[in-house]
This record gives structure tokens, C-alpha cells and sequence, in this order.
């Protein structure tokens, strides 16, 4: 509980400023779907897009009648791909950060094994995440009941949970990073690029038919989720695959850390 | 019995070497200082100490236990205290404290630090990024001796610290040794291995070059004379200092002499002449280890 408590108070910062920007857009997003949903002018000129932007940025105007269209397409986008930064963010800096800021030797001289410091950090981090990813899906279905209506609630859950577990798998990729990593701010740059990866190579997969085959690389096309919005369950092959990129980077991450060196 | 005992111990850095096959081992209620100029492998060896990092080859024993895999736990019997004593710029050095305790099972109350911070004069309230080295570097002993560990295991533990806090955390030592705590440190300050030590090591380039008791380390019982006469130049055939000391230097105007024993008599010869400038010290660290440097060199050679 001590290092859980230590890696939230050194994430107290970022925690608060990704938090509230994500949950900002979320209120921001969720308050103007019927304006949206209600201007047809509107969605006619959406649907002029090019489609990598369609695809990128969730524009797709066949699900834009509901408020759980409007949620998978916008403030979904907008939700994985925040989260997904900081919590990669986190993860990428989970060991190298008290290499960069030398407080390595103190934390790594105390009666705590290795292990136990790597889990804690995991375990903290999950929690963030999972406060973020809860609030976010609060919100949502708030503003759906204030300025629109809501058909399921279910729906709307899956949507969230779907991104959340795109999020995590972000994580993973995080700490198979972190111990290879040499200082902060390379973890910041190598958190937010592989998110930025994962959406541009999304994003250039629907541009052509012929190049769309670069999804199957990018964690923003796991999950379907227009067959969410059309009641569909969630896909047990999408979450159990990026569940799997969650643990096995995390396995990986402590196994590389485990035995390494702690040196100036 | 052995406290630490280090068998050949060797780490590389990819092509570099940190220490080879370093054989030494400090027993209970040793005071024990490990001697060696910049990047000699003190904090190489230490680290291995405290399980930062693992051996290339070679073992290290705590306790009668071997290191080669991690012993978490017997860290609550060793205190420690890194050369560079970096700590969470964002939280008070209560905090750091707090959190240590907590690691020990204990809060803070259960432990002596509100003592040595007074002993110290150390304000615990501030948040980190305001300290200086010298504020770091309390925090730091304090954060390592809150446990009331049975061995202290430090790296260089006073540079940073004013003559002053030097001296008290020098008795604070003493203290706790007759209380029978067991103290490894590294310096590379001789004076501090004189004044504290039973034992001392001596490493360079990685290799250990000696280790013996204090009382027979060669060159201890030596003294250096450093004198400038009023007649200027070379004077050391026409006063015959080569007599005192046959290897006497003549450097800038000053004379450098070396006794050993029989300082009387040394000085007697020198002060027929008149003198502008004398000085008596012991020799430096650089000295004596040139010496046992170029004893073993030789030794090397001969046979
Ligand atoms: N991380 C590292 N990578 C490569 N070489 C290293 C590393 N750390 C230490 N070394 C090398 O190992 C040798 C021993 O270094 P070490 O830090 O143990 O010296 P030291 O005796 O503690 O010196 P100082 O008095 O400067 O603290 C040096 O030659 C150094 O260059
Ligand atoms: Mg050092």
C-alpha cells in the first residue's frame, strides 16, 4: 500500500491535468450531440469527409442518429485516444522515471523486492486508469440524460469498456518500454507515439482499400464499435486480445526488470 | 564472524571494468573504510552490497547469506546511504521519512529520527527541491539510520556535509559502533579513514590493492616536511637532506622531505639553515597510494 500510494502521489499531478482534460472533452462532446445529431446540413457535409478522416476521427454518419452513435463516434475517439496517451504515458515512465530523477538507489535499497515495486506502479496505474475510464462513462451517460436521450445505458457501458480495454493494452506495450527506456521524457515521447501510431495507422487504413490491411496493426480497430451501437455484445475475441497485450507486456516488463542493473 | 564477505567479486560494464575479483570480508563490530580515488569501483562494490546490481562473477555474503538472488528483507538490517542521495522533489523530507519508516514496518515515532534531526539540525518540513546537497545528504543519513540497522553500508557519506555536520555524524558513528553496528563506507578522504577506522581497504582500477588494520598500514607513521630556505634554490645536496631522505624532492622553491621515525633528528638537521617556510603533515592519500602502488608494480616485476 505504501508504494501504491507512492506511485498516485507521483502521478497526482499528470492524473489531474489528463483527467480533467478527457473528462472536459467528454462533458464538451456529450452536451453538443443534439446539436449534431439534429443538423442534417451538417451531417451532409460530414459525410463529404475524406475517409481517412471518417474513419480516424469516427465520423461515421450511418450510426449519427442516436446518442450511442454519437458516443461511439466521437467521444469514444476522443476518450481512447487521450487515455491511451497518459496511461501509456505512465506506464512507459513507471521504472525509467527514478532512474532519471536518481532516486532509484533510495527506492531500490528499501526491504521491498523489485517485483513488489513494479506490481505496485502496475497497480496504481490501473487504478488511475480505472477512475478516469469510470468518471468518463458517468459523464457520458449524464449528458446523454441532460441534453439527449439515451436508449441503453448497456450500450453505452460496452462503448467505454471497449475503449478502456484499448487503453490498457497501451499500457502493456508501456511497460515492455519502460525498463529499455533511458530518461522521462523519452517515456513521455514513446507513450504518446505509439498511441499516435496505433490512430495514424487506423486513420491511413481508410484511406484505400488497398491499404487497409494497415489496421490490423493499429489497437483502434479492434472492436467494432458501429456493431456495438447496434446492440451487439463485446467482442470476447477483441477483449481477450487486448487484455492479453495487457498482461503479457506487463509479464514481460517485470520479467526484463527483474534482475536489472540499478546504475548511475 | 563475517558481517561481509566477498568472494572474487568482478563486475563489468560491457567493456568496462567497475571490479575484478575484489576478495575481502568485514566482521562484526568493524569499522571498516574502503579507500579509492574517482572511479576506482567503491560505488561498483556497494551497489553490489545493496543488490542494485548483480555480480559478473563472483559472490558477495550479508549475514552468512549469499546475494545471488534478491533478499528484499535483509535490508531491514542494513542502512544505506548512496553517494548522489536523490529523493521525491515534490514531497517533504517527512514524507520520505514517513514513507522509509513504513517500509521498516515502523512509524516514525517508533524510531530515533526526531533525535538526529535535531542532532543534525535538520528541518524535516521543507519539500525536497528546496534542499541543498549538504540538507540532501542529512535527509539521507537520517532516512538510512531510522531503522537502527545493525550495517551501515555508505558511499562516500560525508562530501557535502560542513566540517561541523562531518564531526557530528563522525561521533554518531562511533556511537553506534560501541552499541556494536557494523560500518562500511567508502571515501576518498584519508583523514576520515584515520579518525573513525579499524580497518581500511585500499582499491584502484577496479582492484583491490590492500586491506589491513589500521595500525599497520604502511606509511601512516610517516610525515612529510615541506620547507622552503631563505638561501634560494636546490639545496639538497649542499644541506644534506639527501641523508634524511634520499628520494627528497625539489619542486617551485620547496623542499619535500619524507621521514619516517626520527623526526628529531630530521628536523634538527634542518634548522641550521635559516627557513622562510615549514610545514609538517602526514602524507596524502595520493602518496601513500603511489607507494603501495609502486610496491606491488615492483613486487610484480621482480619476481
Ligand atoms: N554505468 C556504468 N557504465 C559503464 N561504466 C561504468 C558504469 N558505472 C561505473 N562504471 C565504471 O566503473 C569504474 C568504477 O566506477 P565507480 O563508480 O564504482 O567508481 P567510484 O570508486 O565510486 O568513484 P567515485 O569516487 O568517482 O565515486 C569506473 O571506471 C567507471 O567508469
Ligand atoms: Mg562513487
Amino acid at each position: 500500500m505504501n508504494l501504491i500510494k507512492l506511485e498516485i502521489l507521483l502521478l497526482r499531478r499528470s492524473f489531474i491535468i489528463g483527467g480533467g482534460i478527457i473528462l472536459f472533452f467528454t462533458a464538451l462532446l456529450g452536451s453538443l450531440a443534439d446539436y449534431y445529431l439534429n443538423n442534417a446540413e451538417l451531417l451532409e457535409a460530414v459525410e463529404q469527409f475524406p475517409d481517412a478522416v471518417i474513419e480516424g476521427f469516427g465520423f461515421h454518419v450511418s450510426v449519427m442518429t442516436s446518442f450511442e452513435g454519437w458516443t461511439s463516434g466521437q467521444i469514444y475517439t476522443y476518450y481512447v485516444l487521450l487515455l491511451g496517451c497518459f496511461a501509456a504515458m505512465w506506464a512507459c515512465a513507471s521504472i525509467v522515471k527514478d532512474r532519471d530523477m536518481g532516486t532509484d538507489e533510495f527506492l531500490y535499497s528499501l526491504p521491498y523486492s523489485r517485483l513488489h515495486v513494479y506490481f505496485s506502479r502496475v497497480a496504481a496505474q490501473l487504478f488511475l486508469t480505472s477512475t478516469i475510464f469510470l468518471l468518463t462513462f458517468l459523464i457520458t451517460v449524464a449528458c446523454g440524460f441532460l441534453f439527449s436521450q439515451i436508449e441503453s445505458v448497456r450500450t453505452i457501458f460496452f462503448i467505454m469498456l471497449a475503449g478502456y480495454f484499448i487503453v490498457l493494452a497501451f499500457s502493456g506495450i508501456g511497460y515492455i518500454l519502460t525498463t529499455l527506456l533511458h530518461s522521462e521524457r523519452s517515456a513521455m515521447s514513446a507513450g504518446v507515439g505509439i498511441v499516435m501510431i496505433s490512430f495514424l495507422l487506423n486513420m491511413m487504413a481508410g484511406m484505400d482499400e488497398t491499404v487497409s490491411w494497415l489496421s490490423y496493426f493499429s489497437l483502434f480497430y479492434v472492436f467494432d464499435t458501429k456493431a456495438l451501437v447496434h446492440g451487439d455484445g463485446l467482442s470476447i475475441s477483441a477483449a481477450a486480445a487486448t487484455l492479453g497485450i495487457y498482461i503479457a507486456g506487463t509479464a514481460l516488463g517485470a520479467f526484463l526488470f527483474k534482475r536489472q542493473d540499478v546504475v548511475r | 564472524m563475517n558481517v561481509i564477505k566477498m568472494n572474487n567479486l568482478t563486475k563489468y560494464y560491457g567493456k568496462n571494468t567497475g571490479v575484478e575479483n575484489v576478495n575481502l570480508s568485514v566482521s562484526k563490530g568493524d569499522i571498516f573504510g574502503f579507500i579509492g580515488p574517482n572511479g576506482a569501483g567503491k560505488s561498483t562494490t556497494i551497489r553490489m552490497l545493496l543488490q542494485l546490481t548483480y555480480p559478473t562473477s563472483g559472490s558477495v555474503e550479508l549475514f552468512g547469506l549469499p546475494l545471488h538472488k534478491e533478499r528484499p528483507s535483509l535490508r531491514r538490517k542494513i542502512g544505506s546511504l548512496s553517494s548522489e542521495v536523490h529523493y521525491y522533489k515534490e514531497m517533504t523530507g517527512k514524507q520520505i521519512l514517513q514513507f522509509t519508516a513504513k517500509s521498516h514496518g515502523l512509524s516514525l515515532q517508533e524510531t530515533p529520527v526526531y533525535e538526529y534531526a535535531e542532532r543534525f539540525q535538520f528541518d524535516m518540513n521543507k519539500k525536497v527541491k528546496s534542499f541543498s546537497l549538504g540538507n540532501r545528504k542529512k535527509l539521507g543519513i537520517l532516512q538510512g539510520l531510522l531503522h537502527e540497522p545493525e550495517l551501515l553500508i555508505l558511499d562516500e557519506p560525508t562530501s557535502g556535509l560542513d566540517p561541523l555536520m562531518q564531526q557530528s555524524f563522525f561521533q554518531l558513528l562511533n556511537e553506534l559502533n560501541h552499541h556494536g553496528v557494523t560500518i562500511f563506507f567508502s571515501t576518498h578522504v584519508l583523514s576520515e579513514v584515520e579518525k573513525l577506522c579499524n580497518r581500511v581497504a585500499f582499491i584502484k582500477s577496479g582492484k583491490l590493492l590492500e586491506t589491513s588494520h589500521m595500525t599497520e598500514v604502511k606509511g601512516m607513521n610517516e610525515r612529510v616536511i615541506e620547507v622552503t630556505f631563505t638561501e634560494p634554490g636546490d639545496k639538497r645536496k649542499k644541506f644534506g637532506l639527501a641523508d634524511i631522505d634520499p628520494y627528497a624532492a625539489f619542486t617551485q622553491g620547496v623542499h619535500y622531505i619524507t621521514v619516517r621515525g626520527r623526526l628529531h633528528e630530521a628536523l634538527q638537521r634542518i634548522v641550521q639553515y635559516p627557513i622562510t617556510d615549514i610545514s609538517i603533515h602526514k602524507p596524502t592519500l595520493e602518496q601513500l597510494f603511489m607507494q603501495h602502488y609502486d610496491q606491488k608494480e615492483s613486487d610484480g616485476d621482480s619476481r
